[in-house]
């Protein structure tokens, strides 16, 4: 029986390098289109925010948090998208059809997978990646079908990702056999790749000292220093406000201070949202490269 | 780095000046939260409020360039805690501070007679702080010491009975010292609080020796273990005093006995995975391979400084080793240097270069004085030019022609115009890089000619490199190189032979043709690469297609297999053979001794598998059989696969020989023999460097640096200000750092440098330089690729709210920030080819909130990592930096210069 496999994100020791976004874009070719702009997009599955040069932390990982019951994956049109037996939410690309009509069952894509996210809007659509010519959505799959045991691999996807874990680990989990690009390259070890059982563990007991946390699928934040606000359930206010209001939100200051500012900052979110929504659809249509 | 990276793990308390390992040394981290993870106390002292800053337990805040005076604060405050019977230090603690100071447990020495160590007792093994120093601080007192009728050491240091026994003890003329830097002083001069010194120095007492439980670390900090580690980089070392603050890092982890322990030491973050082995392999101007000096004296009859009929000799006496100036006891000069042609009486570091000139100079056989002169004769005499200088020297005409592999001086060097300014005036330049950088791109003079040599990445080639932490590590090449383009050893061996159809080497194939019995050789080329390396450009075929058979050891697999290697692989494999053989059986490079041996047993730690490669640097075991984090077989550590230096035997598991520890880590450059000789004569010399404040010199009785009536020689790290400097208060009492040479000026006397005239009335902001994490050095690496460009596209600038406030300056505000150097006051349009730049250094600004101020009060940062060509461009950071070099190394003085800002 497969494991259901967490990637656990300790935000205190993040540094915000990169390196997790640079290893994802270098084992899914992904493209550099967003220049000094910190948001997920085609070409971006995972990013760090922070409020660019001056911040310095918290940092926070945003990706997709692969909910136990993901909305995305409901309504597409094509099936395209699986909760996978490792809690993994992986894009089949070679069905996903952006726009598109699916006789079988009278259904046409109106990118429902993105605005009905209930985490952020992760699944993003357009020509992200050199693996293919036309656009399709994109998202983190926890490296479905390079990750985790050998069963989980799939040639299809690429080349089986390496490893950190040792031998013993293995074999206690077969699913650290291959960890996905972003944990294996963390270089200051911030993030873990383990079995949600052994995740929640470790963030439960008090021995180790975490007093937040945020996640519930296969993606989880935790902290000893900082009070973790949950991510927004809007995409608009996780590309745009979210990147301002982090590191405030996870400093010092009293936060009773910002809560007003962020009620009003929500409600002109979902405003301005709505309206750039379809600026946005255009704009990815039109696929810039 | 005395200890090494994993070795940070062992650590109860990281303290973290002038470097920034969060974004400029990014995997460092992951061992500094090992470290916290078992209880480990992180503290950051720097100008900058870095990312590490922001992790750490502590960080404080001080001006640039004041780190000697916050250290030296440190030392006085915790010997006054110390001898303070009423201080709040625990009675334990000062007991075993002084017992550490005071030790007489017997270390062991090398008598004049030769043969083993023996131990003297109570002259301690670990601190030199009870030797008495002469009286003028020039060196110890020294004597004739007789332990009994056969054992003899000349030139022994004489010790007090405690460090409080006499006057010139190392301790007592310490205390002296730093007198003058009480709380209040160096408060005012490093611009931090009082209560932030004591937490410091209060942060040393609980994480040194004298705190400790035991020294086995694997106790962790949980069970008593303690042990401060200092780390480092380029924000201590670019300043004119860089080596004095290393120094007193020194200083401070000796005196509390953190150096040679698990988890203490003075750790310098390398800037790049190979520029300890650059180190190692003489790059600097003034060594060849293996940290040996220049050659300086010819033979005889020869075209350059002085002649000597003993030059060999001479040269060869003045590398660690046996002293070989004479026969029988070797104490007596006898003139006739006869023993510096025998094998048998060499050190290690004599042999090395013994088996090196050999190798160089084409003549292996050679075993007779007559032959060894010739060859020797053949190395280039006297020290090149320092980096500064030799513009300089281009601008003049003096330097003609300048060959730029894997460098970017048009964007890395200091005061800009005079570096491009000489590039133009080059008859030839040459560049040898992945991309066209904005040297390769540089304003050249109509008759002058340019080439760009396209060369492979350093995943498209092979060969060993060094970390910071001295571990040997084989790179396996993962593809062969793109295009038209060349594997490094594959141009340097084309351009031997192009040089060689050229009759450049008819230097060298004269001296083998006027030999007695003159060498056999086809070419100077076949004689010194073509047949050791297999490889003739225009004979062999592709470089690429060369083949031999190797140990191959990818990073995943259990256990190494032989098989057929190519290209870069093979012709590296045979290099490092010929390096790191042991050297006593002809290995060239001393220091790499026995890090390939066909004898798969020695130099392990205790628990160490035997080796299962001949070559140590592609040995992949990754297991750490005592707990310390020491992975001994992972890679081969320099030094005999000591991975903690001056180990005294402290460290569990850790290689036991008697190279270890402070008291005899000197034996090891003295001598591999048996039998050592004279041994005292390099033991435990007074350290010299050659600066001097200015200040002293005008007014010796009065300066701070000037204590009871002398200065040491060599003295303790003292405080000096900046070159250009924003307290000119300061500067009167503690002056500048000089060469001790009140005709030498640390900045060359261009008009269009400043220096320390510059008026802080017309200049009010310290300008200080920052990297961040998605660019690397001169950029051309990191600039040229996608996605590093996607997450830092441009420069920017870093500015205190108060000082933005009060300019009238928001964050995102374009500014230009300038200096006194000429090419940052005038249009750089005239000297750059590439996108016009105005004057100075233009970027938006960065304000900090409240609580994320990255810099204080009047300090500017910059990152200096942008030029003009690639995909990101931007102002050059280094058109501003003034090029005052430090007064021992020459490194310039980037952290700390004056500049004014105003909005573009």
């Amino acid at each position: 029986m497969a494991n259901e496999m967490v990637v656990f994100q300790d935000v205190d020791k993040c540094m915000r390098c990169n390196g997790c976004v640079i290893s994802c874009k270098r084992e899914w070719k992904m493209k550099a289109l967003n220049p000094g702009v910190h948001k997920t997009a085609p070409d971006q599955r995972v990013i760090i925010k922070s409020q660019k040069r001056l911040d310095m932390g918290a940092f926070l990982r945003f990706s997709c948090w692969h909910c136990p019951d993901p909305p995305c994956a409901k309504r597409c049109p094509f099936g395209a998208i699986t909760k996978e037996a490792n809690g993994a939410v992986s894009v089949d690309h070679t069905l996903c059809q952006p726009d598109g009509f699916n006789p079988a069952n009278g259904q046409t894509c109106t990118r429902q997978c993105v605005s009905d996210c209930q985490k952020g809007g992760y699944p993003k659509i357009g020509v992200g990646s050199d693996l293919f010519a036309d656009a399709k959505a994109y998202k983190c799959t926890l490296c479905h079908g390079r990750a985790g045991s050998a069963t989980d691999l799939d040639p299809a996807y690429g080349e089986p990702l390496p490893t950190r874990a040792s031998a013993a680990d293995i074999v206690a989990v077969p699913e650290k056999a291959h960890e996905t690009a972003c944990v294996y390259t963390c270089p200051s070890k911030a993030m873990k790749w383990d079995t949600k059982a052994n995740i929640l563990a470790m963030i439960g007991n008090p021995a180790n000292g975490y007093i937040s946390y945020q996640g519930e699928g296969s993606m989880f934040w935790a902290s000893k220093k900082y009070l973790l606000a949950s991510p927004k359930a809007d995409p608009f206010v996780e590309d745009h406000l979210t990147p301002l209001f982090s590191s405030v939100l996870t400093s010092s200051v009293k936060k009773a201070a910002i809560v007003p500012t962020l009620v009003a900052g929500g409600v002109l979110a979902v405003v301005l949202r709505r309206m750039s929504l379809g600026e946005e659809a255009v704009a990815q249509q039109g696929g810039v490269i | 780095m005395t200890n090494n990276w994993t070795d940070i793990g062992n650590s109860s308390c990281v303290l973290v000046m002038g470097a920034n390992p969060s974004e400029n040394h990014p995997a460092c981290m992951a061992h500094i939260n090992r470290a916290r993870d078992r209880g480990a106390k992180l503290i950051v002292v720097d100008p900058r409020q870095t990312r590490t800053a922001r992790q750490a337990d502590k960080y404080i805040r001080i001006r640039p360039g004041t780190d000697i005076a916050f250290t030296m604060a440190l030392t006085k405050y915790i010997i006054e805690q110390m001898e303070d019977p009423t201080s709040s230090v625990p009675a334990a603690t000062k007991t075993a501070f002084f017992s550490f100071l005071n030790d007489t447990s017997a270390g062991t020495f090398f008598a004049d007679e030769g043969g083993a160590g023996v131990p003297v007792a109570g002259v301690g093994k670990y601190s030199d702080a009870r030797f008495i120093l002469k009286a003028d601080g020039t060196d110890y007192d020294r004597e004739v010491y007789e332990l009994d009728a056969t054992h003899h050491f000349t030139n022994f240091p004489k010790r007090a009975a405690t460090v409080d026994a006499d006057p010139n003890t190392v301790y007592n003329r310490l205390k002296q010292h730093v007198a003058p830097y009480d709380l209040a002083t160096s408060a005012d001069i490093c611009g931090c609080t009082e209560a932030d010194i004591i937490y410091v120095a209060n942060a040393y007492i609980a994480n040194s020796r004298c705190s400790s439980v035991g020294n086995d670390p694997t106790i962790g900090p949980a069970g008593g273990y303690r042990a401060l580690t200092h780390l480092y980089a380029m924000g201590l070392t670019q300043h004119t005093k860089g080596a004095q603050n290393i120094k007193s890092f020194a200083v401070l982890q000796s005196m509390m006995g953190n150096m040679g322990r698990a988890g203490g030491g003075i750790n310098a973050l390398r800037g790049i995975h190979n520029v300890q082995g650059s180190t190692d392999m003489g790059l600097l101007y003034h060594l060849i391979p293996g940290y040996s000096g220049n050659p300086t004296l010819m033979p005889s009859g020869g075209v350059t400084v002085s002649n000597d009929a003993n030059a060999f000799g001479k040269y060869m006496d003045g590398l660690w080793g046996n002293p070989l100036s004479g026969t029988g006891t070797r104490t007596t000069y006898n003139g006739s240097y006869d023993d510096a042609y025998v094998t048998g009486a060499m050190g290690l570091q004599q042999r090395g270069f013994w088996n090196m000139t050999q190798k160089f100079f084409g003549d292996t056989s050679c075993n007779d004085r007559t032959r060894m002169d010739a060859i020797y004769a053949l190395w280039p005499k006297t020290n090149g030019d320092d980096h500064i200088t030799m513009f300089r020297k281009m601008i003049a005409g003096d330097i003609k022609a300048c060959m730029v592999w894997g460098q970017n001086p048009a964007v890395t060097e200091p005061n800009q115009g005079k570096i491009r300014a000489g590039l133009k005036e080059l008859d030839l330049l040459v560049v040898a890089d992945l991309f066209e950088t904005e040297t390769a791109a540089t304003d050249r003079k109509a008759t002058g000619v340019t080439y760009l040599i396209p060369t492979a990445s350093h995943v498209e080639e092979a060969g060993s490199v060094t970390n910071s932490g001295r571990v040997l590590q084989w790179r396996e090449r993962t593809t062969t190189p793109r295009g038209n383009t060349k594997s490094d050893l594959e141009l340097l061996l084309r351009f031997a032979k192009a040089l060689d159809d050229n009759s450049g080497f008819s230097h060298i194939s004269d001296v083998w043709d006027s030999l007695a019995v003159p060498l056999v050789y086809t070419s100077v080329y076949d004689k010194l690469y073509g047949a050791p390396y297999g490889w003739t450009p225009g004979v062999d075929g592709d470089f690429e297609l060369v083949s031999g058979t190797a140990e191959i050891w990818h990073g995943d697999d259990a256990a190494p297999t032989t098989g057929t290697v190519y290209g870069s692989e093979w012709v590296s494999e045979l290099m490092f053979r010929e390096m790191a053989t042991n050297t006593n059986a002809g290995g060239t490079l001393w220091i790499y001794t026995l890090g390939y041996s066909t004898t798969r047993t020695g130099q392990q730690h205790t628990g160490q598998a035997a080796w299962a490669v001949d070559n140590r640097a592609k040995s992949r075991i990754n297991t750490d059989p005592n707990g310390t984090f020491a992975f001994p077989a992972w890679g081969y550590a320099w030094l005999v696969n000591r991975r903690v230096l001056y180990n005294n035997g402290d460290i569990p598991g850790d290689v036991a020989d008697y190279y270890m520890g402070p008291d005899s880590v000197a034996r090891l450059f003295v001598s591999k023999q048996t039998a050592v000789l004279n041994y005292s004569r390099w033991y435990r010399k007074v350290h010299n460097m050659s600066d001097r404040p200015d200040v002293v010199l005008a007014n010796q009785l009065t300066s701070p640096h000037f204590q009871g009536g002398v200065a040491m020689a060599g003295r303790f790290p003292g405080h000096t200000e900046p070159y250009e400097t924003p307290r000119a208060d300061l500067a009167a009492t503690w002056g500048r750092n000089t060469r001790g040479n009140a005709a030498w000026e640390l900045v060359k006397t261009d008009t269009d440098v400043a220096g320390r005239d510059v008026p802080a009335a017309d200049y009010p902001l310290v300008l200080t330089t920052i990297r961040c994490v998605e660019h690397f050095q001169g950029g051309p690496i990191t600039r040229n690729n996608p996605w590093n460009v996607e997450a830092e596209p441009e420069p920017w600038i870093e500015l205190n709210s108060l000082d933005a406030a009060a300019m009238g300056i928001v964050s995102g505000d374009l500014v230009n920030v300038t200096t006194a150097r000429g090419n940052s006051i005038a249009s750089q349009n005239a000297i750059t080819t590439g996108a016009p730049f105005a004057k100075g250094f233009v970027a938006r600004v960065g304000v900090g909130l409240q609580t994320n101020q990255r810099v204080g009060q009047g300090v500017v940062a910059i990152p200096w990592h942008w030029g003009d060509r690639g995909l990101s461009t931007g102002s050059r950071a280094n058109d501003l930096c003034i090029d005052a070099g430090d007064a021992n190394t020459t490194i310039p003085e980037s952290k700390a210069c004056l500049c004014k800002i105003e909005k573009a």
